[in-house]
């Protein structure tokens, strides 16, 4: 080989010693914008070499990158644990509610047994209206009433889940 | 390039942690990034420039195999730079940056190994460097018309 320094690998090892000297402090340095953005992820892929590459060989960058991710990594962290705690929070409160409207669901309403009293006493009032009604048409050898259990059966159930309800609601106001 | 504006060796930096990471290096860039500050510059300005060029001019017409083994020899270099102060943290690298690996000391069985590399293939070594020297040789001739300082004498 021609040149001084020996082999070619010994030259490409100098040629990136070269390289990796350290700038004098009076030299270029990075932007703390630049700092952060590549911290946060920010930068495209080529400006990130450019940051990590000047870093590798620039003490005063270095240094500095290092006490910016300090500081940005306890702010996450600071962040993280209030996301966590609003989260937290706000479930808390979602149960709550929910809880609460779980309850009010289910709970007895004054509508509700007014309603099934209203519905009680027109129930039994067609029952009983349907039972001794005179029936049109031929009345059966005998001359009796027959007992109509087609419906007749229905508006007796449905008054007496209505007087039921009716009394559940009392005594649960009491 | 870019918005920072940082000195000729951050540049070429940059662009070997681009092949370390094995990112895509577009030659164009490098010859619109550092050529025009070749010129009038020092002899060892110049290398470190072809240097560079040839190692990705080179590296497009590389098998897979030789590909890693380019990566493995930059690991290997890198590793060997610095000293052991500056390696990061004592703990195995976990990033193959230039900073992570300076002061490492790694061996070729170790840099191979982190590239998925042949670790006992030691004549890949020797290959890969004939290929980088021949290319580098070319690239200073295209590039500043004259006899490479480095070219192989063959008397």
């Amino acid at each position: 080989m021609t040149h001084p320094g020996g082999s070619f690998e010994q030259l490409m090892l100098e040629t990136l010693r070269s390289d990796l000297a350290a700038p004098p402090d009076t030299g270029t340095h990075l932007e703390v914008e630049h700092m952060l953005d590549y911290l946060l992820g920010a930068l495209p892929q080529k400006e990130e070499a450019l940051v990590r590459a000047h870093v590798a060989r620039c003490n005063t960058c270095r240094r500095q990158l290092a006490a910016i991710g300090d500081r940005v990594g306890a702010q996450a962290q600071e962040l993280t644990g209030q996301a966590a705690a609003w989260s937290l929070t706000a479930f808390r409160h979602q149960r709550a509610s929910a809880g609460h409207a779980g309850s009010r669901r289910w709970r007895w309403q004054p509508r509700f047994a007014l309603g099934s009293a209203t519905l009680a006493l027109l129930s039994a009032a067609a029952g009983i209206v349907r039972v001794f009604a005179p029936t049109s048409g031929p009345v059966p050898r005998g001359g009796a009433h027959p007992f109509r259990w087609d419906l007749t059966g229905l508006f007796f159930g449905a008054a007496l889940f209505g007087i039921l309800a009716l009394l559940a609601y009392l005594r649960r106001r009491k | 390039m870019i918005g920072l504006q940082l000195e000729a060796a951050d540049v070429r930096l940059a662009f070997w942690d681009q092949i370390l990471r094995d990112e895509p290096v577009d030659i164009a860039e490098i010859d619109a990034e550092l050529l025009p500050l070749t010129k009038g510059a020092s002899s060892q300005e110049r290398i470190a420039f072809v240097m560079l060029r040839s190692c990705v001019a080179a590296q497009q017409s590389m098998s897979p195999a030789m590909r890693r083994n380019l990566r493995a020899a930059l690991i290997h270099w890198f590793s060997s730079l610095g000293t052991s102060g500056d390696a990061a943290s004592a703990k195995a690298v976990d990033a193959i940056d230039i900073r992570s690996l300076l002061g490492r000391k790694l061996t070729w069985k170790e840099s191979a190994r982190m590239v998925g590399g042949n670790p006992e293939d030691y004549s890949g070594y020797g290959r890969l460097l004939k290929q980088l020297q021949a290319a580098a040789e070319d690239e200073w001739v295209r590039a500043f018309g004259t006899r490479a300082p480095f070219t192989e004498e063959t008397s």
